[in-house]
């Protein structure tokens, strides 16, 4: 009699445990955890790189430069490998030293089929001239990302004026 | 010893306990956040969000009164003594200057969505006529909005 209860409430236990793993299988697996996933991360790759671009100093051209490259793709890349020479003098010139820090910043569009998004970030950008005392504002920016072979990475990027 | 049925259905039983538990309580949740991810909630409260912007940031002098009276019903708790507060001193310059205000909403961006509380990040630009006289200005706001019902209000402003 007993060993007739035990087997009917195995079959029960086997039965829950299935159901249950089901369950946590579909939940481990969901879309939704995956779109939070990808938003986040654009997040905080838009986030660095917004920084990256804002960020020189005329002691270290060549490497901001070349961060200035990694963190873009398509249009941003053409245009700053056709200005790197011009952009070279100018910084060169005013002997600009800037640093930027994301103030607050959203992911306001995300389509992860055609890997485009937009980002919005409110940043503060300190810069300092001709060795003069740094000056330091927040700017508004409007950030276009692609996704590439190595990552998502800035496409355009725009002060949002007035 | 020679396992038993029932030695073999009470070992079966405990291994099944035992994995419908740690099924439950391991099983993943949904995101806390669900900006873009629920894409109806999260064009509702920035419609909603940038809609109260416009329009209690808005206002000219032959309309304070519908202005703030239109205030009281889409924002709450510090945001709007913060606006009752400020609205006193606009509303006595704008009737003496002939002050028009015109708010507009470049961009929003949703930062945390949950069923009933949210944050925003919100680019406006004000434009303020004074006679024949033109000020603009841009500002970024971080927002924070309670649901009640259907309707989002905004319960906190912040200037960044």
């Amino acid at each position: 009699m007993i060993g007739r209860i035990l087997a009917v409430l195995a079959v029960l236990a086997v039965a829950a445990a299935g159901f249950t793993g089901w369950r946590w299988w579909n939940s481990s697996n969901s879309a939704e955890a995956d779109i939070a996933e990808q938003r986040d991360n654009v997040l905080a790759v838009g986030e660095r790189h917004v920084v990256e671009l804002n960020t020189v100093d005329f002691q270290n051209l060549d490497a901001d430069f070349d961060r200035w490259r990694a963190a873009s793709t398509g249009p941003l890349l053409d245009r700053l490998v056709r200005n790197r020479e011009t952009d070279r003098q100018t910084t060169l010139s005013t002997k600009t030293v800037a640093k930027a820090r994301v103030v607050s910043a959203a992911v306001t569009t995300m389509n992860t089929y055609t890997g485009t998004a937009n980002v919005i970030a409110a940043v503060e950008v300190s810069v300092s001239q001709n060795g003069a005392q740094p000056t330091a504002g927040v700017s508004r920016w409007d950030v276009d990302l692609s996704r590439t072979d190595s990552g998502w990475k800035v496409s355009a990027l725009e002060v949002v004026g007035t | 010893m020679k396992p038993t049925a029932a030695g073999i259905s009470a070992a079966v039983l405990v291994v099944g306990v035992c994995l419908t538990v740690w099924f439950t309580v391991a099983r993943p949740r949904g995101p806390e956040n669900v900006a873009l991810v629920d894409l109806a909630a999260t064009n509702a409260v920035t419609d909603q969000v940038g809609r109260t912007l416009r329009t209690v940031f808005s206002y000219d002098p032959s309309q304070m009164d519908r202005t703030a009276v239109a205030a009281q019903d889409v924002l709450v708790g510090a945001a709007i003594e913060q606006y009752n507060t400020q609205f006193q001193q606009a509303r006595k310059e704008a009737t003496d200057n002939k002050q028009v205000l015109t708010t507009a909403v470049r961009s929003v961006g949703v930062v945390d969505l949950r069923p009933d509380s949210a944050r925003l990040l919100v680019f406006v630009d004000r434009q303020l006529v004074k006679g024949d006289k033109h000020e603009s200005g841009a500002a970024q706001l971080l927002v924070s909005a309670v649901k009640s019902g259907d309707v989002w209000k905004i319960s906190d402003i912040r200037f960044l």
